[in-house]
């Protein structure tokens, strides 16, 4: 008897911090995002003031969050284009805004800086006005997720009781 | 094996790459100065001064996809060298480019649909300057000179030797490299001590600056031009002596030329050096002192 109390209250818990969990996803997509607009935002002072090559500004740039979870590297190794293509679930984007940042790193590099700069200019604030909402809706979802987590953690343990 | 050449092999495309690497004149090894494309035509390489078609057709996308690798996937960092007509690659290799030019008034404003584009190797064949350094010791390094001979014989080659040597001769010499066209620092020059470079600072700025802000001993340039002139002259009145590159076929053609004329006339070079092709590729150095030429 005292086993199955003692199951049902780490599915509970597990229910629990799954809702957590999902809370904490968002935040990192979020700060992923972030940083990911700080790379742009670099691109486009680097191509101002120096004309720097995008070889050299990957170099340049420093973002433990984007080191972490390995899209520095792919970057640098193999573009921008081919770094958001494979781990574009990373972000906090729209459809809109990740088919615009694509097209962008697409562009990156193939003319003009006065182009170039441009298109930084317009692929900034379609990024900003995703943060902006992410940021906005974070505190109302993570009350959701761990809601959610915890109602479905009761749903649980009822049925089972 | 020329290693600059091998650096650049594992740039290119790998088709283009195995061509080359197939050809007789690869195989033979040493030689190739120069790789040209033409975008629908075939890939040719230059050996030894003889021109040698092979049989890999470039493609217009192939020819966009070497200007992006010749650029690092950045255009706009090398859109002002293409109006100049070249791209500046790694390892002093020149790449130059022929397209259509867009024009306001004389200035090349942008430069698109490259068709051709002339891949320049650097040789480093070093012994050749031996004589003009004894001749610069003798004049006690006070000497400016002038190296000049057609494109392609190797002005750039010996100007790099020259610099390297009076950096570190005896005694060793503070040299200015002005570099504006990415081709003369070499790794060879980079490890040298004396040798401040001036990297892709305009030739005229380059010289002044050089002269008032780092006091060398010599001030070495390539390929001057009218614009030039001024600046030249300003320098040499600051003493310090220049070795600067020009293309001429003979003395004469070079001091009939607009700008060499104004320098000649103000005694501004103390030795003017032909670069002569020997039978079997050798090169030999023709120095003539000024005033043999005044005699002349």
């Amino acid at each position: 008897m005292n086993i199955k109390y003692i199951g049902l209250f780490l599915i509970f818990i597990v229910c629990t911090f799954f809702g957590s969990g999902l809370a904490v996803a968002e935040k990192r997509r979020i700060e992923r995002s972030e940083s990911i607009r700080n790379l742009i935002a670099h691109i486009s002072r680097e191509i101002e003031c120096f004309r720097t090559p995008l070889e050299n500004i990957y170099y340049s740039f420093t973002s433990e969050i984007l080191e972490n979870c390995g899209i520095l590297e792919k970057i640098r190794s193999s573009g921008l284009k081919n770094a958001l293509e494979e781990k574009g679930n990373l972000f906090c984007f729209s459809d809109k805004t990740f088919g615009a940042l694509i097209n962008f790193s697409d562009f990156l590099g193939k003319s003009e800086y006065t182009d170039q700069i441009s298109r930084c200019k317009y692929i900034l604030s379609l990024i900003d006005e995703d943060i902006k909402k992410s940021r906005e809706a974070y505190p109302k979802n993570r009350k959701m997720y761990s809601s959610l987590g915890i109602l479905a953690g009761i749903m649980i343990v009822i049925l089972l009781l | 094996m020329q290693k600059e050449l091998e650096m650049l092999l594992c740039k290119l495309p790998s088709g283009i790459s195995e061509c080359i690497r197939q050809s007789e004149a690869y195989k033979i090894g040493g030689g190739i100065n120069e790789i040209r494309m033409r975008a629908n035509r075939h890939l040719s390489l230059n050996y030894k001064g003889k021109n040698i078609i092979l049989s890999y057709l470039v493609s217009e996308e192939m020819l966009s996809e070497c200007v992006m690798i010749f650029c690092k996937n950045s255009l706009y960092s090398y859109m002002d060298a293409i109006k100049e007509g070249y791209i500046p690659f790694e390892n002093s290799i020149r790449v130059g480019v022929c397209g259509e030019a867009v024009c306001e008034g004389s200035k090349i404003v942008n430069v698109h649909s490259i068709k051709s584009l002339n891949i320049r190797i650097p040789t480093s064949i070093y012994g050749v300057g031996r004589s003009l350094y004894n001749k610069l010791y003798e004049g006690g390094f006070n000497d400016s000179a002038v190296i000049f001979s057609p494109p392609g014989i190797g002005k750039t080659t010996l100007l790099r030797e020259l610099a390297v040597t009076l950096s570190k001769g005896n005694p060793p010499k503070r040299v200015a490299l002005i570099d504006s066209r990415y081709e003369l620092c070499d790794s060879a020059v980079m490890k040298e001590e004396n040798i401040d470079v001036y990297s892709g600072y305009p030739k005229a700025k380059g010289i002044e600056l050089a002269t008032r802000t780092m006091s060398p001993e010599y001030i070495i340039c390539d390929e001057i031009g009218a614009e030039e002139a001024d600046s030249i002259l300003s320098v040499q009145s600051g003493g310090v002596p220049l070795i600067v590159g020009a293309h001429a076929y003979s003395v004469e053609k070079l001091i009939a030329s607009g700008s060499f004329s104004k320098l000649h006339k103000a005694g501004i070079f103390d030795l003017y050096v032909k670069i002569n092709i020997a039978s079997g590729g050798e090169r030999r150095l023709d120095i003539i002192p000024r005033n043999e030429i005044l005699c002349r």
